[in-house]
């Protein structure tokens, strides 16, 4: 199953700029310790925020922590992490998280 | 001063207070003891030991936390153990300072062992400088009335303390998502009920996460300030 993300961005320069959201990008929830999951962008996405402008934007996420609670409109953080593993459905990816490389 | 030295201050302060009294009035007090309790002669086996024990007791300006320890331990069961009950001053027993000298030094003990956990904590690396990171792991040991969420999350906060130092951008983080699947690691392995208490805490690449520098990522434009996060919402 997969969730949405809504995110909104402003525009701090004079020029548009090309925002690039990777695939796999890590959002996580504001509290820790609340077991509610953090989540990764599904797929890329390539915005273009015009000069000194907002932007909302919804896109689709994946959870990262399978025993963790489902996050239903929590306020969160972009990260300044992302999956460094290929996946391609929610299985993939907690198959990925449940294994540790140290 | 320090903590850890107004700690050994406190300590010295107890075993000084035992040093006088016992190098004051023990020999004279050991003896009409023994005398009252009907017990065996002065030259006994525990008294001689008494005696040595007295003799190389060091002078508080220059007693280690050893024989401070030691002193204490005497006292509460040992060659000094007839003192247990007299009185050092009024309302303060032999007792009593020997257990405070005990107590203090725990809490010296604990105080260092934390310290020392907090340093190894902060030396696991989390983001990607010069080098590419390793995929890295530390394991802490702590004691079983530790191993509860609260104490985790406390020292998660030095493991992880890397990226809380990094990400003082509004809407912009990492901590969390490192120390909660960190957390769901360490709880595939029944963390709560496994026989030795330690906390591993795995560093992000340990754990699948890895940074993307590229100028045009969202991450990087919120850090160069070209781009501002006003709000994330999850799950909407």
């Amino acid at each position: 199953m997969s969730w949405n993300t809504e995110i909104s961005l402003k525009n701090n320069s004079e020029k548009d700029v090309l925002c690039i959201i990777p695939k796999g990008q890590v959002f996580e929830n504001k509290t820790v310790g609340s077991r509610i999951q953090s989540v990764v962008s599904s797929r890329e996405y390539k915005l273009i925020i015009p000069k000194n402008s907002k932007l909302t934007v919804e896109i689709e996420v994946l959870c990262i922590n399978q025993t963790f609670k489902s996050p239903i409109c929590k306020p969160g953080n972009v990260t300044i992490f992302r999956i460094d593993q290929p996946f391609s459905s929610q299985t993939e990816l907690w198959e990925i998280m449940k294994r540790q490389s140290a | 001063m320090s903590k850890y030295d107004a700690l050994i201050q406190e300590i010295r302060y107890y075993y000084s207070m035992i040093y006088e009294w016992h190098h004051m009035n023990g020999l004279k007090r050991h003896k009409e003891k023994l005398i009252s309790d009907q017990h065996e002669q002065p030259d006994d086996i525990f008294f001689r030991k008494y005696l040595k024990f007295l003799e190389q007791m060091p002078y508080p300006e220059s007693a280690d936390i050893d024989s401070m320890l030691l002193t204490a331990k005497e006292i509460l069961s040992g060659c000094m153990e007839w003192s247990y009950w007299q009185k050092i001053k009024q309302d303060f027993s032999m007792c009593e300072a020997a257990k405070k000298i005990r107590s203090t030094i725990e809490q010296v003990e604990n105080e260092t062992n934390s310290n020392e956990k907090i340093h190894n904590l902060m030396s696991l690396q989390n983001l990607i400088s010069d080098s590419p990171l390793e995929a890295n792991s530390l394991s802490i040991p702590v004691s079983r009335h530790e191993l509860n969420k609260e104490k985790y999350y406390e020292y998660s906060r030095y493991a992880y303390s890397d990226v809380i130092h990094i990400a003082e951008i509004e809407n912009l983080g990492g901590y969390v998502a490192l120390a909660d699947t960190n957390l769901e690691y360490e709880e595939r392995f029944n963390w709560s009920n496994r026989e030795d208490s330690h906390i591993c805490f795995r560093n992000s690449k340990a754990m699948n996460f890895t940074q993307d520098n590229s100028e045009d990522t969202l991450c990087a434009l919120a850090v160069s300030g070209e781009i501002s996060i006003l709000s994330v919402k999850i799950g909407s």
